[in-house]
């Protein structure tokens, strides 16, 4: 184990950077930038909405699958933690855009949930997720359980392409709520900048909340081998 | 557009800021605990 | 004793599978339940609906699909079941024998029992929900074993790594459930569509999908089974 996790370390300066780059963002949402004429004040969720499914379905996600599949490769243990990392953190980004979605889709379709492609193939997501956890918390073996959740991860990433194909096959096939287009092509920049500084901030928050998460499991083994062999 | 469009951000960006910040406080005290239990592993082998 | 070559993997997963059909003729219990749960399912389906506001036979295949969910996984749990006492599992693993075939076996033994109660429980759909014997319902034969592949190749695998586990009875449906999700859809979708006799190219979307995940599944599950094994 290494010992720059166990030595004593000072504030977490790149989770502060992160929370002060989300705090600039939500200043400049709502300060600094223009509310799109139809939609009104409630389109500003989406800067929020739309970066935590980002980083939820394209880092989080995505990086539990690669951990997963070099962990069945590699057997180093440092990947199940980043698998094991990364599941936790997404499932909170997740539960963020399943929070935001419905408020945001209130204001637009006039109902809290409308099965819209996007939202619903989150829900599902949020649920491969949880499922994955259980399977973590349910196997005690450190080594059996590092190598059922790589195959469970390989598999969940497998599956995605098809939830999404399916529910967009669904959604379009079923006539749905009239649809306002949540931003024009011609987006002012302004919009742009703020999307785009959105982006930034939320994936600097992933990067540092998946570090201190991963430390926390480094820790933990640590803390049970170190019970072990004084048991 | 509803009259009170401008609440739903607020209570969104609300939300999400707790969820956010409850869970990076959560992470910290988690930390903080294991490290605390790993010193006192250390310094004090049975 | 002359020295037998061993099985190519086809033939030895084909051991496999009579193996665990016999064992499982031999008490019947699991099949017995799982067909019962069928049956009392249908029939309870049936009076949980108003029936002068939905026809008998719009909800037949939406019932269908739903009770054959539970009833595979049910018959599903027994899988792996019978192997965990006295580590019976090391014996089929000493068999010279790949593990791919083990799996495939297993795989085919489950489909075999999932078809079985499949034949008593399709029937008793068409009786119930008054559905026109027509050739509607050998489309929907054909497309309840397109689904069963993808259940069973998916369950098998998870009924694995489940029965491994504390809390068996319910990892497993926590963990095939969101992979069900494609196949459901992809079912319901070209049986209702293939039932009210629409040409096959409008059942074809969905069929695709479904046949797509079959082959998915089947090989991937297939190569991520040896994991799922101590050694």
């Amino acid at each position: 184990m290494t010992n720059d996790v166990t030595s004593r370390r000072g504030p977490d300066v790149l989770l502060g950077v992160a929370i002060a780059a989300v705090a600039a963002v939500y200043v400049r949402a709502f300060a600094f930038t223009p509310i799109e004429a139809r939609q009104g004040a409630a389109q500003r969720i989406l800067y929020i909405h739309a970066s935590s499914a980002f980083v939820a379905l394209y880092l989080a996600f995505v990086l539990l699958a690669i951990a997963s599949i070099l962990y069945l490769w590699l057997k180093d243990e440092k990947l199940d933690r980043v698998a094991e990392s990364s599941a936790e953190v997404g499932l909170v980004f997740t539960t963020v855009v399943l929070i935001t979605g419905p408020l945001w889709g209130k204001t637009i379709w006039g109902a809290w949930w409308t099965w819209d492609a996007r939202l619903t193939s989150t829900l599902f997501l949020w649920f491969i997720i949880l499922s994955y956890s259980m399977l973590r918390g349910a196997v005690e073996d450190r080594g059996r359980r590092a190598r059922y959740s790589a195959v469970l991860g390989i598999l969940a990433a497998l599956l995605v392409p098809f939830i999404h194909l399916s529910v967009y096959m669904f959604r379009t096939l079923h006539p749905m709520p009239i649809l306002l287009k949540p931003s024009t092509p011609s987006m002012p920049s302004e919009m742009r900048m703020t999307f785009f500084a959105a982006f930034i901030a939320f994936a600097l928050l992933f990067a540092a909340l998946l570090r201190k998460r991963y430390r926390i499991a480094t820790l933990r083994d640590l803390v049970a081998d170190r019970e072990q062999e004084t048991a | 557009m509803t009259p009170d469009n401008g609440i739903f951000a607020v209570v969104a960006y609300t939300l999400t800021a707790i969820v956010y910040l409850g869970y990076s406080a959560i992470l910290s005290a988690r930390e903080k605990a294991l490290r605390a239990k790993l010193e006192k592993l250390d310094t004090n082998p049975r | 004793m002359p020295e037998m070559t061993p099985p190519g993997t086809m033939r030895a997963a084909w051991i496999v599978a009579r193996k665990d059909l016999a064992i499982e003729f031999r008490t019947r219990t699991a099949f017995l339940s799982a067909l019962v749960f069928a049956l009392l399912g249908v029939t309870i389906f049936y009076f949980a609906w108003d029936s002068t506001a939905v026809a008998a036979n719009d909800l037949a295949p939406g019932v269908l699909w739903v009770i054959f969910i539970f009833a595979a996984l049910l018959g599903l749990q027994r899988s792996f079941g019978s192997e965990l006492a006295d580590r019976a599992i090391d014996g089929l693993l000493g068999a010279p024998v790949s593990r791919e075939s083990i799996y495939l076996g297993k795989a085919l033994a489950n489909l075999v029992f999932v078809c079985g109660v499949l034949a008593v429980t399709l029937p008793a759909v068409v009786l119930f929900y008054n559905l026109p014997m027509d050739r509607g319902v050998l489309a929907l034969a054909g497309v309840a074993l397109l689904a069963a592949i993808g259940l069973v190749a998916i369950g098998t695998l998870f009924s694995a790594m489940a029965v491994n586990t504390r809390m068996a009875e319910l990892l497993l449906p926590m963990l095939s459930l969101p992979f069900f999700v494609p196949i459901v859809m992809g079912a319901a979708q070209s049986s209702a569509r293939l039932m009210a006799g629409r040409p096959v190219a409008e059942a074809w979307p969905w069929l695709r999908i479904l046949v797509a995940f079959d082959i998915v599944f089947v090989v991937a599950c297939t190569l991520a089974f040896p994991f799922t094994l101590d050694e």
